[in-house]
């Protein structure tokens, strides 16, 4: 990126990285010394807890450390993949998907809907893995279809208009999404379907056994609790967890592939670069766009069947946290930054989950902690974490 | 073309079947749109015919009448098979696993007066009118839509406004305005005052004989005053007395002198209103809102639309040609009829209809809150539903006993301490800290493009939800419970007693509050947007850079119209604290962000836009308890439709 944009930066923009340069510098603009504080301080409150010091190192234990690392790092992922939605279509079209959310809810519907017809058929406890894939690809294919629809339907129409056009009509076409599955599917919440997918019977020998003890399945992926001990931690895991972990990085990886080897991607990091430019080298940028909400689509379908199966419910209005949640972590990243967005996901999945014991605040309060962490970041890096990679297209 | 036509016919099937599938068909079996004849979903099925044939001729091109009906009637044919065949396969197939609210009760929409095949009929009927309507001259097509959409409407609402207005009070008002016309035509006066004068005193004249009539016996048991079920309030003379009919009528009366020569809006607003109030008061006659009502609000509609059509023009042409300063006495006496009507208004709607318009006032306030950064700044700010939490709290705060008066021992006894202060002395202390907030909420915003600017916004609304359901600070915010019986405003008047208490206690006091504070703040609004603060906003609105080249203060700009934007919504949410007599987190979600932002969206542009699309999205779903569940999604709807529209207006340059 040669040129970075202009219009978000601010006074302490002008060297990357440098906060506090001089007190000249300070004197005029105060703010990057108070968010300098304001860091020392909360790593002091962090630190107070965590180190055997106080009377609360009862309370907070290294193993709750490690367990809520682990939960962020899978909750993360799921935020991760759809970041990566947000911030490629912002890329292409500086939109905010805003309605990324209720795709996401999408593919979790639609993953309920064969799970369950699955376990009804009897398939789930005969073929549990295909049922799996099954129910994934649905709520990847559903999830596909919904972001072309909005696509085609809601945001082509508003294509080159001001931003805060094409914002609400997102808001709007976001709140039709959810209020149809509302009334089509019902607001309670559906229980997804127990999965038991035993896997790994070589590499994990004495789990999953039967009551006679003499045929072993290996670990369940989907719904097994373990107790281990692990260099003097004992902890309690949860193979969905790395399941999903897995699953995303599989899923960033082969995007990344797509994006930075294919020549598909490079069409789409050129209509990213400059879309008008893009249509004079020949490139169909409509095709590209409409790829790009695919691809979105594709990720938030699977996050969403993998968000379900860990959450073991669906409800039209899933969408809402995780969306934002992703909305925030590519805010964090630098919308149009596709590694950015994925770091920021993982961070704001780790830092929602262990901050609130970290700073001996109730859990009601991770959300402030992270929208406070969003303001504060823009407040002083406007550009995000690691920067916006976006050409300047509209004022 | 027929092709076209196929296509539209089976796009608007899938409509049908997908409305039948969200149970829409369902929640609307019990609701009589016309009483015993015709249903609500019969309605709506007509509605979606008319405008399928409509859409469907309209997108072939063709303009001759009789092909456009003969297409339409086709489409209505395609939809109508599809239809039957639907009904028939929706007995075979039990869907109800994974759409809950289908009840299959498209076969029972289809019911006309107890006849099966009534409705298909009406199917065809309306997709032939609607592709009448799309070759029809566009003066007829204006008419007929808007007369059938207004008889909707109202009938829709009808079992509720049916109670509303006595026959003999309507009758009375419109008798006053239109005798006013025809006097002062008939004297051919042509000065305005003298006009006006004439037809005042010709309203004073009605207003006599009324009551002449009433004491000769006409307000008896079976007398011509005591026409149907509902009780007259103004010739009823139980809370009025005869002076202020003589004066209400001759003020009403100068109106008919005044009609012909007012601005093209006033003119629609007066007409319309005038034509609704006659509807609303024959309704009353009848026992319930039945064919006879319908029948006489699509003849009235149908007329005043057609008439106003071109009389609306020949007024704002005598408008335009009366001098400067008698422009301002006609806008001025409209502004004053207006306001009047408004004072007047909870005398008649009774408690239901109070609470609904105290709902409506409080929703309208929050929107012009937002629409002054919207509208004018073009930012969008997702976080309004934060000011009006801070308002609602902070007046609950101040009001209720709490630890500063308490001394810290919680849980509090009732009764054994009283809050810091009084209404009035905390809504000063509210707003000023509205716009304290304001400010500091805009400062990060400054240096941020639009998009973030929504994400921040966002996320600083639900921090401040988050904060306030929190159970950290239950002393203060009350976590969940939120902050209970805060007390209702009173005045203290020592100048007339030492009793003397104007209590704002009853939704009808509110009622009044609410009003002041919407006038109050329409017009700062307004004279900011005119202000020289105003021109910069919209000078951002329109480009941000060049605006700051042009030495516009982008900070100060900001800062003052999230002030303004915070102490309007801050002011809604006192007064929104005040009527449910509590402040509750869960009242101050996102969605309440997005309501507003649909009202301001589907009401851009002149205030009376918003007036009526709070009155429409806000209002009618009370009047209409069925389409509470729908509301969330027609706000939706309405947004993305309404968006399109707007596209145009905010993509050329603002000024």
């Amino acid at each position: 990126m040669t040129e970075q944009p202009e219009a978000i930066a601010s006074s302490s923009r002008g060297q990357p990285g440098a906060f506090v340069r001089s007190w000249r510098d300070i004197r005029r603009n105060p703010l990057p010394l108070f968010g300098w504080l304001l860091f020392i301080l909360l790593l002091f409150a962090a630190l107070r807890n965590l180190l055997p010091l106080g009377q609360q190192t009862a309370e907070y234990s290294p193993e709750q450390f490690l367990r809520q690392i682990i939960f962020g790092l899978a909750q993360g992922s799921i935020y991760a993949m759809l970041a990566l939605g947000y911030t490629m279509v912002y890329s292409v079209l500086s939109i905010l998907h805003f309605a990324h959310g209720e795709v996401f809810m999408t593919g979790a519907y639609a993953g309920y809907f064969v799970l369950n017809a699955a376990a009804r058929m009897g398939a789930l406890a005969t073929n549990p893995l295909l049922s799996v894939l099954f129910t994934l690809a649905a709520g990847m294919v559903a999830s596909v279809i919904a972001a072309l629809l909005l696509e085609r339907f809601v945001y082509r129409p508003v294509r080159d208009t001001p931003p805060v056009v094409s914002l609400i009509v997102a808001v709007g076409a976001s709140l039709v999404l959810q209020q149809g599955f509302i009334r089509l599917f019902g607001e309670a919440a559906r229980r997804y379907p127990t999965v038991n997918l035993y896997a790994f019977p070589y590499l994990f020998p004495s789990f999953g056994c039967d009551a006679s003890g003499t045929v072993c399945r290996g670990i369940d992926l989907l719904d097994g609790r373990y107790d281990v001990s692990f260099l003097g931690f004992n902890l309690r895991l949860l193979p969905i967890h790395a399941v999903v972990f897995a699953a995303a990085l599989a899923f960033m990886l082969a995007l990344w592939f797509y994006v930075s080897r294919t020549s598909a991607g490079r069409a789409m990091r050129a209509v990213a670069e400059d879309r008008s430019v893009a249509i004079l080298m020949g490139v169909d940028a409509n095709r590209v766009i409409v790829r790009v909400f695919a691809l979105g689509g594709l990720l938030a379908g699977a996050a969403g069947v993998l968000y379900a199966f860990y959450n073991h419910q669906v409800s039209p209005l899933i969408g809402f946290s995780p969306g934002i949640k992703g909305l925030t972590a590519a805010a964090l990243g630098g919308l149009g930054n596709v590694p950015g967005a994925m770091l920021g996901g993982l961070l704001l999945g780790i830092v929602e989950s262990v901050a609130p014991s970290l700073l001996g605040l109730s859990a009601q309060l991770k959300d402030v902690i992270i929208f406070g962490i969003l303001v504060l970041v823009l407040l002083f890096r406007p550009g995000g974490v690691l920067g916006e990679s976006v050409a300047e297209k509209r004022g | 073309m027929w092709r076209t036509i196929i296509n539209t016919a089976l796009m608007a099937l899938a409509l049908v079947l997908l409305l039948a599938l969200m149970g829409v068909f369902e929640s609307f079996a019990g609701h009589d749109l016309v009483a015993d004849r015709i249903n609500v979903n019969t309605g709506l099925l007509a509605v979606l015919m008319i405008g399928t044939g409509y859409w469907a001729v309209l997108r072939t091109g063709h303009k001759s009448l009789t092909l456009g009906m003969a297409q339409g009637a086709v489409a209505g044919l395609i939809v109508g098979t599809g239809l039957a065949a639907l009904t028939v396969l929706e007995r075979a197939v039990d869907l109800r696993l994974i759409f809950p609210n289908y009840a299959r009760s498209l076969f029972a929409a289809l019911e006309v007066d107890g006849l099966p095949i009534a409705g298909l009929l009406l199917v065809i009927i309306g997709a032939a009118l609607g592709g009448w309507l799309a070759c029809a001259r566009p003066r007829m097509r204006t008419v007929v839509i808007v007369g059938l959409l207004l008889t909707a409407i109202v009938s829709l609402a009808g079992e509720r406004l049916r109670t509303m207005l006595a026959f003999a009070d309507a009758l009375v008002l419109v008798a006053a305005v239109l005798s006013g016309v025809f006097v002062s035509m008939a004297l051919g006066v042509r000065r305005l005052s003298m006009a006006m004068l004439v037809s005042g005193l010709n309203g004073a004249a009605i207003a006599v004989a009324v009551i002449l009539v009433a004491l000769g016996g006409g307000l008896g048991p079976a007398g011509i005053l005591r026409l149907g079920q509902v009780e007259p309030v103004l010739v009823g003379f139980a809370q009025t007395s005869p002076a202020v009919l003589i004066l209400v009528l001759a003020f009403l009366g100068a109106y008919g002198g005044l009609l012909r020569n007012l601005p093209r809006r006033s003119y629609y607003v007066l007409q319309y209103g005038m034509a609704l109030i006659f509807v609303i008061g024959f309704s009353s006659t009848q026992p319930r809102w039945n064919a006879w009502s319908a029948l006489v609000a699509l003849v009235v509609f149908l007329f005043v639309s057609w008439h106003t059509s071109h009389q609306a023009e020949i007024s704002e042409r005598h408008y335009v040609e009366l001098s400067s300063q008698a422009q301002r006495v006609v806008r001025a006496a409209f502004y004053a009829l207006a306001f009047f009507g408004l004072l007047t208004l909870p005398l008649f709607v009774g408690q239901f209809g109070t609470n609904t318009l105290n709902l409506v006032g409080l929703y309208l306030l929050l929107s012009i809150g937002l629409r002054i950064v919207l509208d004018n700044v073009g930012l969008f700010n997702l976080g309004i539903v934060a000011f009006f939490a801070l308002g609602a709290y902070t007046i609950g705060i101040l009001t209720t006993p709490n630890m500063l008066t308490c001394g810290g021992a919680l849980p509090l006894t009732p009764g054994a301490c009283t809050g810091v202060l009084t209404f009035w002395q905390a809504l000063p202390l509210t707003l000023v800290v509205c716009a304290v907030f304001g400010v500091l909420f805009a400062v990060p915003l400054v240096n941020l493009r639009g998009d973030y600017v929504a994400i921040v916004t966002l996320a600083v609304g639900e921090v401040i939800r988050l904060v306030l359901r929190a159970d950290d600070f239950h002393p203060l915010f009350g976590a969940a419970q939120g902050i209970p019986s805060i007390p209702r405003p009173i005045v203290d008047l020592p100048m007339l007693g030492p009793s003397v208490q104007l209590r704002f206690d009853r939704e009808g006091a509110l009622y009044y509050l609410i009003l002041i504070a919407i006038v109050v703040a329409v017009i700062a609004a307004s004279r900011l947007r005119n202000s020289r603060i105003g021109r910069a906003w919209r000078a951002i609105r329109a480009d941000k850079r060049a605006a700051q080249t042009l030495g516009i203060d982008i900070g100060r700009s900001y800062v003052t119209a999230f002030a303004a934007s915070a102490v309007i919504a801050g002011l809604a949410g006192a007064l929104f604290a005040v009527r449910l007599y509590g402040a509750y987190p869960d009242s101050f979600t996102f969605q309440v962000a997005i309501i507003a932002l649909g009202l301001v969206i589907t009401g851009l542009g002149r205030i009376m836009a918003l007036v009526i699309a709070t009155l429409a999205l806000i209002g009618l779903p009370e009047f209409v308890p069925e389409l509470a569940d729908y509301r969330l999604l027609i706000l939706g709807i309405a947004i993305v439709v309404a968006m399109r529209f707007v596209t145009r207006t905010w993509r050329s340059p603002a000024l």
